[in-house]
């Protein structure tokens, strides 16, 4: 893993690991992380060049379908199983942490 | 790089800089002297720009207007439309990578609620010098790794 893991970084992840084989635009992401698009566009960008995520521009007629067209996103396969492992890692921190709670707490 | 723009360029950027420099002495109170660093200051900053970004993105910014990225579908999606400085963050941007990151916005903005969009905007503005790094920092190792293997025995890399 060549980036830093930040939280907004492992929003997205999260939003794209809940169907990793469904394509997502921009808006839609922003919905589901609660990160405004314009945060998550250089995070999506950094995970493409790292080869987690493959995206693509939709294949319309602008004037037609009288919209743009969106860039969908979606997890490449190997970006699957190193954004499993980046969430896992991020998660055992927490655990530890509770536990040290909890130990303080019975102290 | 576009060589035969380069002097067309370098004459507007440097008319402009200096014609700048000379109206604004009276008013500022600038010796001759301090006239002449600043006119130095133009020279080399329009060579640095020509030489590092090139003629052609120069001439861009002058273009305002990002043909067939932005359309406007209609008036009532005219607040969908990024602003110009939007459009100038693009323009900083290397190769094709501030179109994208503007026919993006111009497309979220475009689907988000009219209320939102500002706000949605001025995401993509505060973000823009993150992907700005990213992209330049991604560009210059691609044109160093390109310059090196072209130093390589037979002029090409691995």
């Amino acid at each position: 893993m060549a980036f830093r893991m930040t939280v907004q970084t492992l929003l997205v992840l999260q939003a794209l690991l809940r169907d990793p084989g469904r394509e997502r635009y921009g808006l839609e992401l922003s919905e589901e992380t609660g990160l405004l698009p314009g945060t998550a566009y250089p995070i999506l960008m950094r995970l493409e060049k790292e080869g987690w995520v493959s995206s693509r521009w939709e294949d319309i007629d602008p004037v037609a379908e009288k919209r743009p067209a969106r860039r969908y996103y979606r997890l490449t396969a190997s970006g699957a199983t190193e954004a499993s492992a980046a969430m896992a890692s991020a998660r055992r921190p927490t655990r530890a942490a509770l536990r040290g709670l909890l130990e303080g707490g019975q102290a | 790089v576009n060589r035969g723009r380069v002097p067309v360029v370098g004459v507007v950027l440097l008319s402009i800089g200096t014609a700048g420099i000379v109206a604004a002495a009276p008013t500022l109170g600038h010796s001759f002297n301090e006239v002449v660093s600043e006119c130095c200051a133009v020279v080399s900053l329009t060579v640095c720009l020509l030489a590092v970004v090139g003629p052609d993105r120069v001439r861009a910014w002058f273009r305002l207007g990002f043909a067939g990225v932005c359309v406007r579908f209609g008036s009532g999606a005219a607040s969908a439309v990024p602003g110009v400085w939007m459009r100038v963050a693009a323009w900083l941007m290397p190769g094709s990578v501030g179109q994208e990151w503007l026919a993006e916005a111009h497309s979220v903005m475009f689907e988000a609620a009219p209320g939102v969009r500002r706000s949605i905007e001025r995401s993509y503005l505060l973000a823009a010098w993150h992907v700005l790094v990213v992209a330049w920092a991604a560009a210059l190792t691609g044109r160093l790794r390109a310059a090196r293997a072209a130093r390589l025995p037979g002029g090409r890399g691995r």
